[in-house]
């Protein structure tokens, strides 16, 4: 007789993707098992010591506001904050947090062990169906039982490992594969190619000379994530980040050795992210640049490692000490761990639903870099939207469906599911056409309606809600309040730096002057006239306000492509049509656009094309 | 307005129809066989003609009655106006025999009638032209003037399109470098990418500035530019009317058949025609049905590329153009035939001295035995450009100085006074003026060209707000948008209903 543990949701990997789904999937009082890795913690940092960046930052609190896990998490291990384009306007500003990359999992593991969640540690041989669900294989006759199941598996299935000339099979360094995704999901379409991604040789703290590098302080300023921590406290203690950079000589060795890099001599195949090019992409694709940022990280307050963020390789380890030594304060480095790329299989995600259920298997769920994508906080996104979905399928209730307009990860799914991937996938801003709306500040504000329509009425619930309403209050205080252009006020403009008051001015119309900071004089403002706020509320207000304008604008001038935008059209037809090209057919059958947004954001359409389906519409 | 797609066969007649003429086309657009035109003419060999080459054949209807004979050439797809497979038969050009060769495509083999414009939407959809080059061929053909004409035929070889897409790439180059900024300037030097952002904006406005220079003038005159006469009843309007159109034989008649209480009608000036309107004769104390005459002259004057002020010398005894704010481009004196002639231009020429004077007899003095005589090449007066006989050049003065010594000049106290030789190159100038700097022909191009201008204006003004690279990112979006717009790569469906709309059937 065969034994079973029954669940109703199970999640196989307990990476970022994995602890989003399970958490998500656990606040409905359902059955949630994590299936991970022996030996491998929950929320591990296998590359960058780091959570958040610009588009990302915004990804977090996206999760936290809809009641996940990462922001917490990222606020309770953060040794270093940094908000990224401060000087480049509020849309685009973005909470970076360094993280102890160990405490960071212990946290997770913590959070974990207190919920109802059960963590198995075993690696998985195989998944069967029948039609009550799935059945994963894990041990001698082990089965678990699951009516649904949400796969996290990263760069597990068929992992392949290079450093230099050594090829060894593994999810990363040290821990070996899954099995492929075809031993597992004999009919799960996966991408012909595979994709790659790699990381960078980690120092030992001794042998750096930070003398000789610039030291980036943590931002007190810097917002925390979640919710419920108060604005600006920091749980652990605060330390730099350093700066340094390649040198003529650096890049010289590096291409020197062009016939060993597993990338350019055709030991890799895979397609590595161009928006994180190894620091062998970037000797061969620019060669006249020898001058690249190289932040060196640490990747905890007790570890003896740190991180060197934009020279990652797979190059023979003796190349990887040696051009490390020519950098400035790396002269005497050591290695604690050396460099190494990654080739992994990826699944097909044209072939999900935005619930990111596959197509043809009920209640089988993919997210994070599974499904191509790169990053921490595309991994969480993703694995929040996924265990939201089985957990509101098993209820029986509506799905969760984010939309593009309203947040970043609304908007990678999308791009996930209609267009095809051909480079791992990672957000950043230009990704979304309504940057100026989807921002840190008022993630609140955008998933309000999300997360009230799954009828939670937890914590979070109320806390977005008092949040609201406070928001609500404070916008229409400064739509109320005006200033007379009397002598007082006059001198209180020019003591401020607010500029002249010739007319009877409200306090919206103050904030939105352009030459002044709308957060600091909304501050100034309030304390001014005794009123306290939380800095995120006042930050929130002072930056909508500021936008305003600009988005009912952006909203009119959209008005008219956004009708086009949401047509539906049936695009079956379209390949009937004799005379679009074969290749426009082909990208259309492909990805199944559902209406025209989709058709045009479909890479190499025509022109022609558009204008013509525009005109059927 | 909108087109239903079904890809079926279309028919028309591509010729016109209100007259009769020796040959017209009908067309065949979407046929996926030639079994119809097997039919049709009675010979198998015609299911597989040769593309490009013309037949002659007999046309029966299927009880071999016999419909006509004629030519016919088989264009196969993609090798086609269309896109499409199709077949232009030339036949006898009687609107009836037309008719009845279309009736017997429509009733025997299904073929649809196409709507107006519809073959050009073929072709813009089967990526045969872009929308610049449908626009273009509007013009061609519905253009009445010669600006126009030379516009389509410019657009439709891509001219104004390659200028846009050049334009549309700088846009996107300042769009991808404003992203740079945004999301990876940690990668990426930023000093580098903002003295290139820099660069491109000042590129830009350089080059948004020519095209709005462009779109500028009136498009009415270009395209259709009117002359008209205006002046007190009497003055001798209508006469001065015939003796233009007498002299300057338009084969065209006003092919847009407006109903009109003025009589209109094209002439020729060089390559160009003009439409030549003679107005209501201005009167005071008329009755309230001659009031709305009135009302229409001075609005049809307001309009017209060049106003004539029609002055009998004999009768004139003042003017109240100030009145009804008219501002007359030229003036013509008639009767200038009859005895005490000179003597009456002294106080006319002094109340309009700011305007060119020319003369007309009251009869017979027609453009030969004019004073400046009609041989141009000899007379100081003539056609001869380059010296700018008529002095458009206003520094000079209406006439121009260098004419004292002219036939008219020396003897009259008055100053010079022009035939109308000169009257009429005076006209042929002012009009090639208006076309110098090659205007852009299309309402719609000049719309999004001056909504992109103010945009621009807009970036240019918000000045300390750019720092805020979202706020310049919106603003280079909705540049964006409003160049693909122009490019016709998402057209709102309005556009194209508007464009094809404006297609005479079977184009």
């Amino acid at each position: 007789m065969e034994q079973f543990k029954s669940f109703d949701i199970t999640i196989l990997g307990g990476g970022h993707a994995g602890l989003e789904a399970a958490w998500a999937a656990n606040q409905f009082n359902l059955s949630v098992a994590i299936v991970t890795m022996p030996g491998v913690g929950l929320g591990s940092a296998p590359c960058n010591p780091a959570v958040g960046g610009v588009g990302k930052g915004q990804v977090v609190r996206e999760i936290d506001a809809m009641g996940g896990l990462m922001g917490r998490l990222a606020d309770l291990a953060g040794i270093q904050y940094r908000t990224l384009n401060e000087s480049k306007g509020y849309a685009v500003q973005s909470t970076r947090v360094q993280i102890d990359k160990e405490k960071y999992s212990e946290f997770a593991e913590r959070i974990i062990e207190e919920s109802e969640i059960t963590v198995i540690r075993e690696k998985v041989l195989s998944v069967e169906k029948d039609p009550s669900g799935y059945f994963c294989l894990y041990g001698d006759k082990q089965n678990i039982k699951t009516s649904f199941l949400i796969v996290t598996t990263g760069t597990f299935l068929n992992g392949v490992l290079h450093t230099g000339e050594d090829i060894t099979d593994g999810g990363r360094v040290g821990i070996s594969q899954s099995p492929g995704m075809k031993e597992l999901f004999s009919n799960i379409k996966t991408l012909k190619k595979r994709f790659k991604t790699g990381t960078p040789p980690r120092i030992k703290r001794h042998s750096i000379d930070f003398s000789k590098m610039e030291a980036q302080p943590s931002d007190t300023g810097s917002l925390n994530f979640h919710y419920d921590h108060s604005a600006n406290s920091r749980n652990l203690k605060q330390v730099d980040c350093f700066l340094t950079r390649t040198n003529p000589k650096t890049l010289g060795i590096i291409r020197e050795n062009k016939e060993r890099s597993p990338i350019f001599n055709g030991q890799i195949q895979g397609v590595g992210p161009r928006y994180c090019p190894s620091i062998e992409d970037k000797a061969f694709r620019y060669e006249d640049r020898n001058v690249h940022h190289v932040f060196v990280e640490p990747e905890g307050l007790d570890i003896d490692s740190f991180y060197p963020n934009g020279i990652s390789t797979s190059l023979p380890k003796e190349i990887q000490l040696e051009f490390l030594r020519t950098i400035d304060g790396l002269e005497k480095a050591e290695i604690d761990v050396f460099g190494y790329a990654v080739e992994y299989d990826v699944v097909d995600t044209l072939n999900m639903k935005r619930t990111l259920e596959h197509d043809s298997f009920e209640g089988l769920y993919f997210a994070g870099q599974v499904c191509g994508t790169s990053g921490y906080e595309e991994a969480g996104g993703q694995g929040l939207i996924a265990g939201f979905n089985a957990a509101l399928k098993a209820k029986g209730k509506d799905p969760l469906i984010l939309p593009r307009e309203l947040s970043y990860i609304g908007v990678m799914i999308e791009d996930l599911v209609t267009n095809e991937r051909d480079e791992p996938y990672r957000l950043f801003t230009a990704r979304s056409e309504n940057r100026l709306y989807i921002r840190e500040d008022n993630s609140i504000e955008r998933l309000f309606n999300f997360r009230e329509s799954l009828e939670l009425n937890s914590e979070v619930d109320y806390h977005n809600r008092k949040f609201i309403e406070a928001k609500v209050a404070l916008e229409n205080l400064c739509d109320e309040t005006h200033y007379l252009p009397n002598r007082e006020n006059r001198e209180l403009f020019e003591n401020m730096g607010l500029g002249g008051l010739k007319e009877k001015t409200t306090l919206t119309e103050v904030l939105k002057r352009s030459h002044i900071d709308p957060i600091l004089t909304l501050k100034r403002i309030l304390a001014n006239s005794g009123i306290t706020a939380d800095d995120r509320l006042i930050r929130t207000v002072a930056i909508t306000i500021k936008y305003r304008g600009y988005i009912a604008r952006e909203e009119i001038e959209n008005a008219s492509l956004n009708k086009l935008e949401n047509k539906t059209l049936e695009w079956k037809s379209l390949l009937d049509n004799s005379n679009l090209s074969f290749e426009c057919k082909q990208r259309i059958s492909k990805i199944k656009p559902e209406t025209f947004g989709q058709l045009k954001r479909i890479e190499g359409i025509r022109p022609a094309t558009l204008a013509f389906v525009a005109s059927t519409l | 307005m909108s087109f239903h797609f079904s890809d079926g066969p279309i028919v028309a007649i591509s010729t016109g129809t209100s007259e009769k003429s020796a040959l017209g086309i009908v067309r065949v657009s979407g046929v996926k066989n030639l079994k119809f035109l097997v039919s049709l003419t009675g010979q198998s060999k015609f299911s597989e003609p040769e593309s490009h080459k013309v037949y002659f054949s007999r046309f029966y209807t299927k009880n071999r009655e016999l419909l006509d004979e004629g030519v016919f050439t088989y264009f196969k797809g993609p090798k086609s106006f269309t896109g499409e497979n199709t077949v232009e038969f030339t036949l006898h050009g009687n609107p009836f025999n037309l008719e009845r060769v279309l009736r017997y495509l429509v009733d025997e083999f299904g073929f649809r009638m196409a709507q107006s414009g519809e073959f050009s939407y073929r072709a813009l959809k089967n990526n045969k032209m872009n929308l610049t080059q449908v626009e273009g061929l509007d013009l061609i053909l519905n253009a009445s003037s010669e600006f126009g004409l030379n516009s389509g035929l410019k657009a439709l070889n891509n001219d104004l399109y390659s200028n846009y897409l050049r334009l549309r790439e700088l846009i996107l180059e300042i769009k991808a470098s404003v992203e740079i900024l945004i999301d990876f300037s940690e990668d990426v030097g930023e000093e580098e990418i903002k003295s290139k952002l820099n660069r491109d904006f000042s590129q830009l406005r350089v080059e948004v500035d020519k095209l709005y220079q462009r779109s500028k003038g009136n498009l009415n005159d270009l395209m259709a530019p009117v002359i008209s006469l205006i002046g007190a009843t009497n003055a001798g309007k209508s006469t001065l009317f015939n003796k233009l159109v007498g002299h300057n034989r338009a084969i065209v008649s006003d092919i847009h058949g407006t109903t009109r209480d003025y009589i209109s009608e094209f002439i020729y000036l060089g390559d160009s025609p003009f439409k030549l309107i003679d107005t209501a004769g201005i009167r005071e104390g008329a009755g309230e049905i001659e009031k709305i005459g009135i009302d229409q002259s001075i609005e049809i004057n307001r309009k017209s590329f060049f106003k004539i002020l029609v002055i009998n010398p004999f009768s004139f005894i003042g003017s109240d153009l100030e009145i009804h704010g008219l501002k007359p481009d030229a003036i013509v004196l008639t009767h200038s035939d009859l005895d005490g002639f000179k003597d009456r231009v002294g106080a006319i020429s002094v109340q309009f001295k700011d305007i060119p004077l020319f003369q007309s007899g009251s009869i017979g003095a027609d453009f030969k035995s004019g004073p400046m005589g009609a041989d141009s090449k000899s007379g100081p007066m003539g056609a001869d450009s380059k010296s700018g006989p008529m002095g458009a050049d206003s520094k000079s003065g209406p006439m121009g100085a260098d004419l004292k010594s002219g036939p008219m000049g020396a003897d009259s106290e008055s100053g010079p006074i022009g035939a109308l030789n000169d009257l009429e190159n005076m006209i042929l100038k002012e009009y090639q003026v208006l076309k110098e700097g090659s205007p852009i022909p299309f309402v719609r191009h000049r719309n999004v060209i001056s909504a992109i201008y103010d945009e621009l204006n807009n970036i240019y003004s918000v000045g300390q707000d750019l720092d805020d690279c979202a706020i310049l990112s919106h603003h280079v979006n909705i540049l964006s948008s409003k160049m693909d717009e122009l490019i016709g790569v998402v057209s709102p469906q309005e556009v194209l209903d508007h464009i094809f709309a404006n297609f005479c059937i079977g184009k």
